[in-house]
């Protein structure tokens, strides 16, 4: 049980950091950014190739990967979404053409690397397992779940004590407020959505260890589980997204401790628990707020 | 007076339906102007037209002789057209956070002075700078709404209802400080119903079914019948 727990918690940051770009870019577009698995997939073979290619540590490529990823974002956001904004159903077009952007990364992620599932089997982060409130666990555990609570610091502190975070929360409020305010709402936006994506390929870049391999088709099924969590956590409200990941986290332990066959339910259980019981989310009343 | 801000000939729409015909407004440098209107009237469609918030079907606007009405929203308030909406703040922020980021643009230190000014000018603000704007009551968030758009100073502050959910206490308060916020000069047009806000106008405008129906100054305002008689509650002499 305590292992259970244990293990819960460090998959359950490591969740946080999959879905918590999700939440942010859905908190300043007010849309469903559907690709965003493929850019943890993308960050996942990022790792692999340049493992395989030059032996790069994954944390190195994680920082790179997210770096590079961050600037497509940008890049994507002002070709895509400011076209999507003036159209007269943005969100129901967005869905569309998000859904669209992750067929075609998966298809071209197929053409290059093929359907089989890459992994680094290498030893990087050492051979010896880590002793953790008694538990004995995987060291990559434990480098995943630091690495994850580094990022979601990152972004507290640049949500919560920077002047372009203050900005950033304020479009997540009121995109009218924030523009007669002289925040400029596509520079703000752009950024966040960099950022976002970026943080799907840093998480990425620990896939082959925390989820065993990496294929094409991975995308799909996480921006289902980023869903689930931000869900849980309410949607648009980044902070939640921690709570939310803890919570599938261990919940996803528990159940691949004591009903296995059942685990990869989990996501979409939560998702239809969530939504019947409480649609706002675990922290809905900062929904509007966050 | 010449005229420092113009909007001429503005129409605009929502959707097919057509809210604003023909509206004229001229201030001068300083001066103060409320426009009046019932519920429906197009007061906040003819403010949000202003600010590049509405599409214009036609019209100019002009500040400082230069047109305006082609700019971004974000642009027109680096011009210097601040907009105090109903909302006024960001309740996700605390009081502090909201007015950092009415401080668009402003150094740090700049920015920092500012706010100590402010806190001094608005004593509730400063004791609550860390609490969150969504805790505040209503006047302490219309105050913040205030303190907001003037973080910059404003060659042109519109505002929309600063009387709206107030008790008439905090309304008489509201007005005490745009009459303090006046002797600073900043031009001004309130979109009002409450007929208090023409006690530190200079002009007044009537907007009725979307269409100017009344200009001039506050005293020709006072002496029309048909205004005193839908705005005062009073008829004939």
């Amino acid at each position: 049980m305590l292992y259970a727990l244990v293990a819960g918690i460090l998959f359950g940051l490591y969740y946080a950091l999959i879905s918590l770009g999700l939440n942010l870019s859905f908190g300043v577009l007010r849309m469903v950014n559907l690709a965003h698995g493929d850019f943890v997939m993308i960050g996942g073979f990022t790792a692999v190739v340049l493992y395989s290619s030059w032996h790069v540590h994954p944390l190195v490529s994680l920082v790179l990967g997210a770096a590079a990823v961050f600037v497509v974002g940008i890049a994507l956001y002002y070709l895509l979404v400011p076209r999507i904004a003036t159209t007269k159903d943005p969100e129901m077009i967005s869905l569309v053409l998000f859904f669209g952007l992750s067929q075609v990364i998966e298809a071209l992620a197929v053409i290059h690397f093929g359907n089989n599932e890459q992994s680094i089997f290498d030893p990087v982060f050492g051979t010896q397992p880590v002793s953790l409130l008694g538990q004995s666990l995987p060291a990559v555990w434990l480098v995943s779940g630091l690495v994850s609570l580094v990022a979601l610091a990152l972004v507290y502190l640049y949500l919560y004590r920077s002047r372009l975070g203050y900005s950033t929360r304020a479009v997540m409020a009121s995109r009218e407020e924030a523009e007669v305010s002289g925040i400029n709402l596509h520079r703000v936006s752009a950024i966040a959505f960099g950022i976002g994506l970026g943080l799907a390929a840093a998480a990425g870049a620990l896939a082959p260890f925390m989820l065993g391999g990496i294929t094409p088709d991975i995308g799909t099924g996480l921006t289902t589980t980023a869903f689930a969590v931000i869900v849980l956590g309410s949607l648009g409200n980044p902070m939640g997204t921690i709570a939310g990941g803890l919570i599938y986290g261990i919940a996803l332990m528990l159940m691949q401790t004591y009903l296995p066959s059942w685990a990869s339910l989990l996501p979409y259980v939560l998702l239809l628990l969530v939504l019947l019981v409480r649609p706002s989310g675990l922290f809905g009343r900062q929904v509007r707020s966050a | 007076m010449e005229s420092f801000f113009t909007a001429h000939d503005i129409e605009a729409a929502y959707g097919r339906l057509q809210v604003l015909w023909g509206v004229d407004l001229t201030l001068g440098r300083g001066e103060v102007a409320v426009l009046l209107g019932s519920n429906g009237a197009g007061k906040t469609t003819l403010l949000k037209a202003l600010m590049g918030l509405r599409p214009l079907l036609k019209g100019e606007i002009t500040l400082g002789g230069q047109r305006v009405e082609r700019l971004r929203p974000d642009v027109r308030v680096q011009r210097g057209i601040h907009y105090m909406t109903e909302l006024g703040v960001f309740p996700n922020l605390s009081v502090d956070e909201n007015l950092q980021v009415g401080g668009f643009g402003l150094a740090r230190a700049e920015l920092r002075r500012r706010i100590r000014d402010l806190h001094e000018t608005f004593p509730d603000l400063g004791r609550l700078h860390t609490a969150s704007a969504a805790s505040l009551s209503g006047g302490q968030r219309k105050m913040l709404a205030v303190a907001k758009a003037i973080v910059v100073p404003p060659r042109l502050l519109l505002m929309d209802e600063p009387s709206a959910g107030l008790s008439p206490r905090f309304v008489a308060e509201v007005v005490a400080v745009l009459r303090r916020l006046r002797e600073d000069g900043p031009t001004m047009l309130i979109a009002e119903q409450n007929v208090k806000f023409l006690e530190i106008a200079d002009r007044a405008y009537v907007l009725d079914g979307g269409r100017i129906s009344f200009a001039g100054s506050v005293a020709e305002l006072t002496a029309d019948d048909a205004v005193r008689q839908a705005y005062f509650g009073v008829s004939g002499h």
